[in-house]
C-alpha cells in the first residue's frame, strides 16, 4: 500500500508544481481582507459599530448622572457606531460571558454613597480585548466618560489623584494585541486555509475533468490508499504558502507568536485535514478546474468572514452563531489567534476535537460521495 | 473470459440501463460492442471493471466473480476509457511510472516495460513532454500502452480511435491485432463499423439495454442484410411508392429506401442473395413500371448496413 500511496502523493505534488493556480488566491485573499480591514478602521474610525452594555446598580443621583455622562457625551452620541445600552447586572454578565457584548460598564452599587462620603468610588468595565481596536473604541471611550464626570481632571494637565471617581478595567484576556498584529496573524491562518481549499478543490476538479479519477478508481489501489494518499499530499501543498507569507506578513513585520510553536504546527496541520475534505468536495461538485478555484476561493472568504476572522462571532445573531461554529473555519481561527498571542494551551481541546472530528466525518463522506459521482456519471 | 449472465442495471431506480444481458467472451478473442448511444455499452463495462455494482445478474472475468474479487478482477483488466484520463501536467513517462505504482508492476520490471510501451505507442522522443502538448492520436496511443503497462489478460478499449488522425488510427488498429497475436482478450466499444470490421471476430449488438444480435461480421451480414446489396438510384419514384411496394414490384427485400428529395430521384438499397445476375432484374422490372434507374451499383454489404438493419434509422439521443 505504502507504494500506491507515494505514487498519488508523487502525483499530487508534481501536478501541484506544475498548475500552481491555487497558490494565487491564497495569497490575494489575505492581502485584500488586510485593505478592506485597515479602510474599515480608517474611514468608520473602528468595526465595532456594536452595543456597550451599562449596568446601573446603584440608585443615586450621582450614579444616574455618572449614567447620563456616559450615555450622552459627544464621543458616545455623534458616533452612529458606537451605542450604551442598559441592561441589568445578570443579563449583562450573561451576555458578555456568551460573547453577545464586548464591553460592559457597571456603576456598583455604593457608588453615590462613595461620591457623597469623599470616599473612592468605582466605575468598572468588562471588556473582551480581542486587538487595540476594541479597546480604543471602548476604554478610552469611557475613560473618557469618568473624566468629564471628574470635571476637568483630564490627563496629564491635571493631577486626578484627588478624582471623585476612578475607572476599574477588567480584561479578559492577559494581554491585548494590536490591531496590525491581529490582522497579520490572521492573514496567514486565511491564507492556509484558502490554500488548503483551493489546492485540494482544483486536485480533484482535475481528476474529473480529465477523467483520470475513473482510471484510478479502476486500478487495484484501496480507498484507503487513495484517501491516505491524497491526504498527504495536501499537506506539503497546502503548508508551501507558508513560504511566502510568514516572511512577508510575519517576519518583516516583527509579528512574532507568543504561544507554542507546536501548537501553531498542530493547528496548521488540523487546519489542512479538516478543509482539504471541503475542497474535495468543491472539486466533485464543479468538475472544471476553474470553478473550483471559485468555490473554493468563495467558501474560505465567507468561512473566515463568518468565523470571526474580522468581528467577534459573539456579536453575530444567534442563529448566525450557530452556523459559524458548526464552520471549522471557526474553530480554526479561533484556536489559532488564541494560541499566536497567548502562551497557553488552555480552553484548545474541545476546538482541536471538532477539526479532528470534522477530517474524519468530511473525509467518509467525501470518499463515498467521489466514488457514487463516478457511478452517476 | 468474460461471462455475463442476465445482467440487469438501471439508473437512478427506473432508468433501465440493461435488462436480463449475457454474453460471453473467450479466451484470444477480439469482440467488439456495438450499440446506438444510450444502448448500454458504457454500463456495460463499467460493471466488467466493477465501477458498477449490477443490481441482478451475475459477472465473471478470468473465472473470478466481479462483485466478490474485485482487486484480482482489476489486476487482469487493462482499460482505455474513452476520454483517456490521462493528466495534462505529467510527462508520458510520468504517467506510466504512475500506473504501474498503481497497478504494482514488479519494480525490477518498470523501466524495461515503460520503454517498450514508448516504443509501442511512437513516443520515446517525447516521453519527457507534459502530456498536455500532445495531439488526440499521441494521448491515444499513450492511453492504450498504459492500459497493458500491467501486462492485463483483458483489455477493454472504449473508443479506442476517437477522433484521431489515420497515422495514429492505424497505429492504434496494429497494436490492438499485435495484442491479439499475443494471446489478450479485447473487449472493445465502437461506433466506427469500419473498425469493428477490421479488428472484430465476433460482434456483439446492444439497443435499448438488450442484447439484439451476435455472431461474426460475416454471420451478421447473411443473417441480417444478405449476400449482396444493390445501391439504386431509381427516378419517377412517387411519394406513396414506399419500400412495401418495391418489394413487391421486385419481389426482393428492400434494405432501406431514401425519403424523397424536391421529387428528385431516390436510393433503394435492395438485399440480394445472387448478385450480379440480380441487377438486370432490378432494372428491367422497374423499367417496366416506368421507373428509370439513374444509377446502380452492387457491393457487398458492410457491417453499416447491418448495424442498421438490426437498430433501425431513428435517431437516439
Amino acid at each position: 500500500m505504502l507504494r500506491e500511496i507515494k505514487a498519488i502523493v508523487k502525483k499530487d505534488l508534481k501536478q501541484a508544481r506544475r498548475d500552481p493556480r491555487f497558490l494565487a488566491p491564497s495569497l490575494i485573499v489575505p492581502f485584500v481582507l488586510a485593505l478592506v480591514y485597515t479602510i474599515l478602521w480608517v474611514q468608520v474610525g473602528g468595526g465595532e459599530s456594536f452595543v456597550c452594555g451599562l449596568v446601573v446598580e446603584d440608585q443615586s443621583p450621582q450614579a444616574e448622572e455618572m449614567a447620563d455622562i456616559l450615555e450622552n457625551m459627544v464621543s458616545t452620541t455623534n458616533h452612529t457606531w458606537f451605542k450604551t445600552t442598559r441592561y441589568d447586572s445578570e443579563t449583562a454578565a450573561q451576555m458578555f460571558q456568551d460573547n453577545l457584548l464586548i464591553a460592559y460598564i457597571l456603576i456598583p452599587d455604593g457608588f453615590g454613597l462613595n461620591v457623597s462620603t469623599g470616599n473612592e468610588a468605582t466605575v468598572v468595565i468588562y471588556i473582551a480585548n480581542y486587538n487595540d481596536d476594541v479597546v480604543k473604541n471602548y476604554v478610552h471611550r469611557i475613560e473618557a466618560g469618568v473624566l468629564l464626570y471628574n470635571q476637568g481632571a483630564v490627563y496629564p494637565e491635571f493631577d486626578q489623584s484627588d478624582a471623585p471617581v476612578a475607572l476599574e478595567e477588567t480584561l479578559t484576556r492577559p494581554m491585548t494585541p494590536s490591531n496590525t498584529a491581529y490582522m497579520y496573524a490572521v492573514g496567514v491562518i486565511l491564507s492556509l486555509i484558502v490554500c488548503s481549499v483551493t489546492g485540494q478543490g482544483l486536485s480533484t476538479a482535475t481528476e474529473f475533468e480529465t477523467q483520470a479519477i475513473y482510471d484510478l478508481l479502476n486500478s487495484p489501489t484501496s480507498r484507503l490508499a487513495i484517501v491516505i494518499g491524497r491526504t498527504v499530499s495536501a499537506i506539503p501543498r497546502s503548508l508551501v504558502v507558508l513560504f511566502i507569507t510568514v516572511p512577508v506578513i510575519l517576519l518583516s513585520t516583527g509579528t512574532l507568536p507568543v504561544g507554542n510553536t507546536w501548537v501553531l504546527a498542530l493547528i496548521m496541520l488540523l487546519t489542512i485535514l479538516s478543509l482539504a475534505p471541503i475542497g474535495e468536495l468543491i472539486g466533485i461538485r464543479t468538475k472544471k478546474r476553474e470553478l473550483a478555484i471559485l468555490g473554493s476561493v468563495l467558501f474560505s472568504v465567507i468561512g473566515f468572514l463568518v468565523g470571526g476572522g474580522l468581528a467577534p462571532i459573539g456579536l453575530m445573531p444567534l442563529e448566525l452563531r450557530i452556523v459559524s461554529l458548526l464552520l471549522p473555519t471557526t474553530h480554526v481561527i479561533g484556536l489559532w489567534t488564541r494560541v499566536f498571542f497567548l502562551d497557553t494551551v488552555a480552553g484548545i481541546l474541545p476546538s482541536i476535537v471538532f477539526l479532528l472530528t470534522t477530517w474524519l466525518v468530511l473525509t467518509v463522506v467525501v470518499s463515498t460521495l467521489m466514488k457514487r459521482e463516478v457511478e452517476r456519471t | 473470459m468474460i461471462e455475463i449472465s442476465d445482467l440487469t442495471y438501471t439508473y437512478g431506480g427506473d432508468l433501465k440501463a440493461l435488462e436480463d444481458l449475457s454474453f460471453a467472451v473467450e479466451k484470444g478473442e477480439i469482440v467488439a460492442l456495438l450499440g446506438p448511444n444510450g444502448a448500454g455499452k458504457s454500463t456495460t463495462v463499467k460493471i466488467i471493471t466493477g465501477i458498477l455494482r449490477p443490481i441482478s445478474g451475475n459477472v465473471k472475468v478470468a473465472s473470478f466473480e466481479v462483485s466478490e474479487n474485485l482487486d484480482e478482477v482489476r489486476k487482469r483488466i487493462g482499460f482505455m476509457p474513452q476520454e483517456t484520463a490521462l493528466y495534462p501536467d505529467l510527462s508520458a513517462l510520468e504517467a506510466l511510472e504512475y500506473h504501474a505504482d498503481l497497478y504494482g508492476v514488479p519494480r525490477d520490471e518498470v523501466d524495461k516495460r515503460i520503454a517498450k510501451m514508448l516504443e509501442l505507442s511512437g513516443l520515446t522522443q517525447r516521453k519527457d513532454d507534459l502530456v498536455k502538448t500532445y495531439s488526440g492520436g499521441m494521448k491515444r496511443r499513450l492511453a492504450l500502452v498504459r492500459s497493458i503497462l500491467h501486462d492485463s489478460e483483458l483489455l477493454i478499449l472504449d473508443e479506442m480511435s476517437l477522433g484521431v488522425d489515420v497515422q495514429s488510427r492505424n497505429l492504434i488498429w496494429n497494436q490492438v491485432r499485435k495484442l491479439k497475436q499475443e494471446g489478450r482478450t479485447i473487449l472493445f466499444c465502437t461506433n466506427y463499423m469500419d473498425e469493428a470490421e477490421a479488428l472484430a471476430d465476433r460482434v456483439i449488438v446492444l439497443d435499448q439495454g438488450r442484447l439484439v444480435a451476435e455472431g461474426t461480421p460475416d454471420e451478421l451480414r447473411r443473417r441480417y442484410v444478405g449476400d449482396y446489396l444493390i445501391e439504386a438510384l431509381i427516378d419517377g419514384l412517387e411519394s406513396e411508392q414506399g419500400a412495401s411496394w418495391l418489394n413487391e414490384c421486385l419481389g426482393m427485400e428492400i434494405e432501406k429506401l431514401s425519403d424523397p428529395l424536391n421529387g428528385g430521384p431516390r436510393t433503394a438499397w435492395i438485399k440480394s442473395k445472387s448478385g450480379h445476375s440480380d441487377l438486370p432484374v432490378v432494372i428491367e422490372r422497374l423499367s417496366e413500371k416506368g421507373l428509370r434507374v439513374v444509377q446502380v451499383a452492387l457491393r457487398e454489404p458492410s457491417l453499416g448496413d447491418v448495424f442498421l438493419a438490426i437498430t433501425g434509422s431513428k435517431l437516439r439521443d
